[in-house]
């Protein structure tokens, strides 16, 4: 379970918080989509839960303990973390880019190896074929499933996706997307996962929390977002994968 | 004018072997920079304490090599307690506030050598006086020897940071330090060893260096200038950039001296800034400004 209490950040020289303050809990299992505009603190908020930013006030509690307590580096192995930029290592094949932490931890060479086939397959990346690839042969789509399986190599029990699907086509983003809520059932993770698109939050998150200025505006099911939105801004929100589909609608039906 | 092939020759030498020393003091700034954005002008500290280690150690035992080890090792163990009791607090800070501190602490180091060792230079003597016939001239072959040494290590560091998971894991930092903390890697780790790599190599400079000249302990600061040269024009983070152009700036100090003496000291800075004109970032380095 991941908690944030009263969840604070300002960062130097600004003159109002970027985050916060920001209460939210992510149950056991739970895949949550972090939605809002561009801004509005979703990286900040991903960042202070695995101490790569250092918050200002308030707490993130992770299956009840106080990380700030917490070895960041161990903490940061318990938890898996696709960067808005997808961050491969530009100069390391494919295979060293997911084995990175479990050799500097010194894993057995020939688990490492399985390690790495079994991510690949997992993600669909056939092992033969692209361990040995650097990330520049490998097309968007590719790369971000091998910095899934990166994200995944230490068996970490959170994924924190920061935009993981931003620059990929919609078919190859559907595809990722349903992907990855098997492999978030299959392996029992708790995960967050940011996302702009409403559409992709409705159908593959067990809940939606839609932030604003830093703040939670509201946080539920698709269902509940739909029929009681909190504010105007939670309504255009949540009513736009039916708005595009009525205008899709309307430009299909007129003639030619 | 013309110039005795002979003189010129011998001068390509001393280029080389100096173009080694640079290389060797100026690969540890320029990693430091690189990965941790230190500037770490303490390294020349290291240089002076390998010097006198070699010496001391030396006159002890009457083994140079010996020394030569002992003065890496200071070297490495010097860096290590400054990166463990200074460094680490200030990472965080802005580069030229690690610029101020390691000029401070290169000043204090030289004060305690000289607590130490005192203010009299020391001559350190060369191991072999053996000469090596080149087209008619004779070449000290311990010129050879540090030019040898130099290549060596530009070996073993490019292996280790291409062909090691730890020297890889350093290479992804200089790229994007977030990414590689994001992973649950130990960065803190691969910046102490980095920094001792740096401060080893540091004093193993002033070990071998130390018969060509009088070790004293103002040393480090007669390099200082011509190894950030090397540094800025080589690019920060790039071995190879860095390698390149200690050979360029070996060159420059003593084919200059050869052709115009007064021109070996004005001729690097003369070329730092017209590198510098057409490339901001140095031959090969990263933006100062990046991360
Ligand atoms: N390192 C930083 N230093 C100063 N301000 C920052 C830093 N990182 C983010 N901010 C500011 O904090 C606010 C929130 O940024 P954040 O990156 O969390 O937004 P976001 O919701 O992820 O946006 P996007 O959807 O565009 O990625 C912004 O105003 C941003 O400028
Ligand atoms: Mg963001």
């Amino acid at each position: 379970m991941i908690e944030l209490r009263q969840l604070r950040k300002r960062f130097d020289h600004a003159d109002h918080d970027a985050v916060g303050p920001l209460d939210l809990r992510v149950p056991p299992g739970e895949l949550l989509a972090l939605v809002g505009t561009s801004g509005s603190g979703k990286s900040t908020t991903l960042h202070m839960i695995n101490r790569l930013v250092e918050p200002s006030a308030g707490s993130v509690l992770i299956d009840g303990i106080d990380i700030s307590g917490q070895d960041p580096v161990a903490l940061r192995r318990g938890i898996g973390f696709v960067f808005q930029a997808i961050g491969l290592f530009a100069h390391m094949s494919v295979a060293d880019n997911i084995a990175i932490t479990p050799r500097l931890l010194r894993w057995p060479r020939d688990e490492v190896a399985a390690r790495v086939d079994g991510l690949l397959e997992l993600v669909h990346l056939d092992p033969a074929i692209y361990r040995a690839r650097m990330p520049h042969q490998l097309s968007g789509g590719q790369r971000q499933r091998a910095a899934f399986a990166r994200a995944l190599a230490a068996r970490p029990r959170i994924m924190l996706m920061d935009e993981p699907f931003g620059a990929l086509d919609p078919l190859t983003r559907d595809e990722l997307s349903a992907e990855f809520r098997t492999i978030h059932e299959k392996l029992g993770l708790t995960s967050i996962i940011v996302t702009h698109d409403m559409t992709e939050a409705f159908l593959l998150a067990d809940r939606i929390a839609v932030m604003r200025a830093g703040r939670l505006v509201q946080i539920g099911t698709a269902r509940a977002l739909l029929a009681d939105p909190a504010d105007e801004f939670v309504r255009q929100m949540v009513r736009m994968p039916r708005l595009r589909a009525a205008r899709l609608a309307r430009a299909m039906g007129e003639p030619g | 004018m013309s110039l005795d092939p002979r003189l010129v020759m011998s001068s390509v030498i001393f280029g080389l072997s100096i173009g080694g020393i640079y290389f060797l003091l100026a690969i540890g700034l320029s990693l430091c920079f690189g990965l941790m954005r230190i500037i770490s002008l303490d390294q020349l500290l290291y240089y002076s304490i390998g010097a006198f280690v070699t010496y001391s150690v030396g006159v002890a035992t009457g083994q140079f090599w010996l020394g030569v080890a002992a003065g890496a090792a200071a070297g490495g163990l010097a860096s290590l307690a400054v990166e463990r009791l200074i460094f680490r607090r200030i990472y965080a800070r802005d580069p030229t506030f690690s610029m101020i501190t390691s000029f401070g602490l290169l000043f204090g180091g030289i004060g305690i050598i000289k607590f130490v060792w005192g203010v009299v230079p020391r001559p350190v003597e060369v191991p072999t006086l053996a000469q090596f016939d080149v087209l008619g001239t004779q070449i000290p072959v311990y010129r050879l020897i540090i030019v040898g040494i130099a290549v060596v290590v530009y070996a073993l560091i490019w292996a280790f940071l291409h062909r090691t998971i730890v020297g890889k894991a350093i290479r992804a930092a200089i790229e994007n330090v977030e990414h590689v903390e994001g992973l649950g890697i130990n960065v803190g780790r691969l910046f102490t060893l980095t920094f001792v790599i740096a401060g080893a190599l540091s004093g193993l400079a002033g070990g071998v260096y130390a018969p060509l000249i009088l070790v004293d302990p103002m040393m480090g600061l007669e390099m200082l200038a011509f190894v950030f040269m090397v540094v800025i024009i080589g690019g920060l983070g790039s071995i190879k950039g860095t390698a390149i152009s200690a050979l360029i700036i070996g060159q420059v100090v003593s084919l200059g001296s050869l052709i115009y003496a007064p021109a070996a000291q004005m001729a690097p800075f003369v070329i730092m800034l017209a590198i510098l004109l057409i490339r901001p970032t140095g031959l090969f380095g990263v933006a100062l400004t990046r991360r």
